[in-house]
């Protein structure tokens, strides 16, 4: 069951009447809708679009805040996730907001009882269904800003598929450091035409947006776009026949796989942090519904055995 | 019925939002509330940049912003901006004469003498910059004394309402260009309902700079001024007064006045260009409008709007003619927000960061055994 | 936007919000998964399917042109949308069985969705029968789909590859019937595999 507790402790948060359903204005919703299927036609395109301001800041969120906005009613269930936690203030701003301004929606933690799932910087470890959609927040959202600052240049090489200075750019990396350094908003080819920023999800999450059963929407608000991974869509990091795309590795010293120090997952993304009373380094689950659900599969089992 | 999804993170949030409420009340005992027409009278200048940067002419709502904003100019036109964004457009104004404009104040510096007479008005350009100290302790009654003996030495209707714009004069004389009655008819570029995708019309840079973040449009205005371009402008005119405001009857669509805006106006003339098409030469514009009373604003702008049609026709050769650089870097709603975004957790990013680092160094140490660098 | 007419009379409940949202959700998934049915019988009340696709896009903000005449006078003040020459269209309503009688916008590579949203009613579709069997791959569908298609002129499909060749450039569709909606973006590819005009259709 979805927790029940209600944020009326949040006193401050009152939604005026002035505002409509869902804040925006059926007008900007209907933009928005426009430039989403847009983007679903044309995967991997950044469909250009007004972008309202919304009452919190550019970049935090207000690409996706307006996705799920326009996307959302009264029978749908909403997850918002910031760093993989629900619990995270800024998970918790955005889905208090959206609370307020969509009255008779529910919300909920647990991925597998979310229909519309909002997220900055993961995707969820536990794979989506086809009736659900990922929104996910975008701070850049066009991967040929580093080598390209002129955005009227940049849609001429999306265009025509140019994307030979980027390729360069990996090479100069790999001659300087022998590696690919980039660590997150990894370059993603989408229907092996435009290349993606594919936001800053770590390379560990961008084999998810390959061929995924759920349809994946990217909204930048500061930067006025919307892009789409289709669901059944190739996506493919860009990389070399010999250095091929690696995910984040989580070996130790020994080459032994890190596990969750909560739940004893071995193959989910992990942040690492310091104890504060040992100064022991530990790992957890990023992701804390998959770690929840793994903490009580774990015990079902041992009570099983036990 | 909504279940909600909710756990500690929440209370960090009210927490913080609570202590900032104390922050705002924290006077004590013998303080009062700020009221809004303090604010819009007494902080004129603020108000005015306020109603500016957020786009929206609503002098209650703006006096509002800064009441709970603390006084943030940024934060104020922020809230204020987020306000407009909910609101449908419903009906459009036709493109107003501000020679209709109710003025103030008008200046001009390329001539002494201009159809109409110079009229200083409410400045400080001249003041002298001394801390004023018998406002330390100003009582009320001083306070109120200043206003009533104002208005008792002067007569408001000595002065006419409206004036002829210098630029009229100008026009007659061959020095400018003729008014471009096709780019008049044309309709202006909505930025709240399109978004820029480049080349952009000079409607659609005008309204992006007319509600840019002060500060920002002045430092790329001021490089321009400096040398990273070279238009020369002079100020025709700069006006600051009330502009009436027409919109259609919705039954009758006849033109009605609906109330009055106040507003900065700026035409500056610039150096003269040489004539692709064997035409006359003869000096180019540049123009800058904004709500309130904001000089600095309207003069950045409308340096950077000469600046700006130079780029547009020739290519950038300097940032301030450039129209992407100038037109995405010059909204202080945008910028203030991706600055601030900064502020939150960027774990699982900075994780992947790591992992890069260590792995370059892992390789690193491969190629260089014995170079260590404990 | 009015959620009931001033007066409190009933208003169709595909100019509300709230329906219009639960349409627009299955139009997004429509276009994501081509070959997929939207069945919209319980929004619509004697509205055709069309309309309600209108409605649930377009406002002032964008163009439309009623190529063969589908739509009556007072459906233009609802939609708002301003009356445009098909080959200036954001979004053209056509007949399936009429011939195709304009050239769309297909965009252009740096901004192509500067293109045509084709809006096409078709008297039948159906997973199974039909006049045309199409056999369709591409984003969106999981390995390959198929679907049947009657009341369309063939040169529709046709012309529609063609001018879906050059990707970016293209147009997407949205076939309608009396009660469901498909979605064709420009990245499905299209085969005919059948073609038996004279099938029972139920």
């Amino acid at each position: 069951m979805p927790n029940q507790a209600n944020t009326s402790d949040i006193q401050f948060r009152q939604a005026s009447v002035e505002y409509n359903f869902g804040f925006l204005d059926e007008y900007a919703k209907k933009e928005v809708r426009r430039s989403v299927l847009k983007a679903i036609a044309i995967p991997g395109y950044q469909v250009p679009y007004s972008s309202r301001e919304m009452p919190m800041g550019r970049g935090f969120g207000t690409g996706g805040l307006q996705l799920t906005l326009s996307l959302i009613g009264k029978q749908d269930t909403l997850k918002v996730i910031d760093q993989g936690s629900d619990d995270s203030v800024n998970a918790v701003n955005l889905r208090s907001f959206i609370e307020m301004t969509c009255p008779g929606i529910d919300t909920t933690t647990k991925v597998s009882e979310a229909n519309l799932i909002q997220s900055r910087h993961r995707i969820p470890e536990q794979a989506l269904r086809e009736d659900q959609v990922l929104v996910l927040q975008v701070p850049y959202p066009d991967a040929l800003v580093v080598v390209e600052p002129s955005e009227d240049k940049r849609k001429i090489m999306h265009g025509e598929a140019d994307y030979s200075r980027l390729l360069v750019k990996l090479y100069e990396d790999i001659v300087k450091f022998d590696e690919i350094t980039i660590s997150h908003r990894y370059p993603t080819r989408i229907n092996r035409h435009y290349v993606i920023d594919s936001s800053p999800i770590p390379r560990w999450d961008v084999p998810k947006m390959n061929d995924s059963r759920a349809l994946i929407l990217l909204g930048a608000g500061r930067e006025k776009k919307i892009y789409a991974v289709p669901p059944y869509t190739l996506a493919e990091p860009l990389e070399f026949d010999d250095v091929p795309f690696r995910v984040e590795s989580f070996d130790d010293e020994t080459d032994k796989r890190r596990t969750c120090h909560r739940c004893g997952c071995d193959h989910s993304f992990l942040d690492e942090f310091v104890d504060a009373i040992s100064g022991e380094k530990l790992y957890q689950c990023s992701d804390s519904d998959y770690c929840d659900e793994q903490l009580k599969a774990r015990s079902v089992k041992q009570g099983l055995e036990g | 019925m909504g279940y909600v999804a909710i756990k500690g993170g929440g209370k960090a949030i009210s927490g913080a939002e609570k202590l900032l409420e104390f922050v705002r009340t924290r006077q004590g005992q013998s303080a009062e509330p700020l009221d809004l027409d303090t604010i819009e009278n007494q902080l004129y200048f603020l108000h005015s940049r306020i109603m500016s940067e957020g786009g929206l002419f609503h002098p209650k709502l703006a006096s509002l912003a800064i009441k709970q904003s603390l006084g943030d100019t940024l934060e104020a036109s922020f809230a204020l901006r987020a306000y407009r964004s909910t609101k449908p457009r419903l009906v459009e104004s036709p493109v107003l004469d501000t020679s209709s404009m109710r003025v103030i104040r008008r200046i001009s510096a390329s001539f002494k003498d201009i159809p109409g007479g110079q009229m200083l008005g409410a400045s400080s350009d001249y003041a002298l910059r001394l801390m004023r100290t018998e406002l330390l302790d100003e009582s009320p009654e001083a306070f109120k004394a200043v206003a009533a003996k104002w208005l008792d030495e002067n007569r408001h209707d000595d002065i006419p309402d409206t004036f002829p714009k210098v630029l009229d004069a100008l026009r007659e004389e061959g020095l400018l260009p003729p008014v471009d009655e096709a780019a008049a008819e044309k309709k202006p570029f909505d930025i709240t309902r399109e978004p820029l995708v480049f080349p952009v019309p000079r409607s659609a840079a005008l309204s992006t700079m007319a509600r840019s973040e002060t500060g920002s449009i002045l430092a790329i205005a001021y490089s321009n001024m400096r040398g990273y371009g070279d238009i020369h402008p002079t100020v025709a005119e700069l006006r600051v007064g009330y502009l009436p405001v027409m919109l259609p009857h919705p039954i009758t669509g006849e033109l009605i006045e609906v109330g009055e805006v106040l507003m900065t106006e700026c035409e500056v003339v610039a150096m003269y260009e040489d004539e692709e098409d064997g035409g006359k030469p003869t000096f180019s514009l540049g123009y800058g409008a904004c709500f309130g009373h904001n000089e600095v604003k309207a003069i950045s702008m409308s340096i950077l709007d000469r600046a700006l049609q130079s780029g547009m026709k020739n290519g950038p050769t300097n940032p301030s003619e450039d129209p992407e650089f100038v037109l995405l870097h010059i909204d202080g709603i945008d910028s203030m927000g991706f600055c601030t975004h900064y502020k939150m957790p960027h774990y699982v990013t900075f994780q992947s960061d790591m992992d890069r680092l260590r792995t370059t160094q892992d390789k690193h140490d491969d190629k260089n055994p014995g170079a260590d660098n404990a | 936007m009015l959620k009931q007419d001033l007066l409190g009379a009933h208003v169709n409940p595909i100019w509300l919000a709230d329906t219009q949202q639960a349409l627009f959700n299955s139009l997004m998934q429509a276009l994501s998964r081509p070959g997929q049915l939207e069945n919209w019988t319980k929004w619509l009340e004697n509205s055709p399917v069309y309309l309600a696709v209108l409605a649930t896009l377009l406002d002032g903000e964008v163009s439309l042109a009623d190529v063969d005449g589908l739509l009556k006078d007072d459906h233009w003040p609802l939609l708002q949308a301003q009356n445009v020459h098909s080959e200036q269209a954001h979004y053209a309503l056509c007949d399936g069985a009429k011939a195709i009688s304009f050239q769309p916008k297909l965009g252009t590579l740096s901004s192509p969705d500067f293109a045509t949203t084709i809006i096409l009613k078709v008297s039948k579709l159906d997973t199974h029968h039909g006049d045309i069997r199409l056999k369709l791959t591409g984003p969106g569908v999981n390995g390959e789909t198929q679907v049947s298609v009657s009341g369309i002129d063939q040169a529709w499909l046709e012309q529609r590859n063609e001018w879906c060749s050059a990707f970016p450039l293209g147009i997407d569709c949205i076939l309608v019937d009396d009660t469901q909606i498909m979605g064709l973006p420009r990245t499905t590819k299209i085969e005919l595999i059948e073609t038996t005009q004279n099938e029972d259709l139920n």
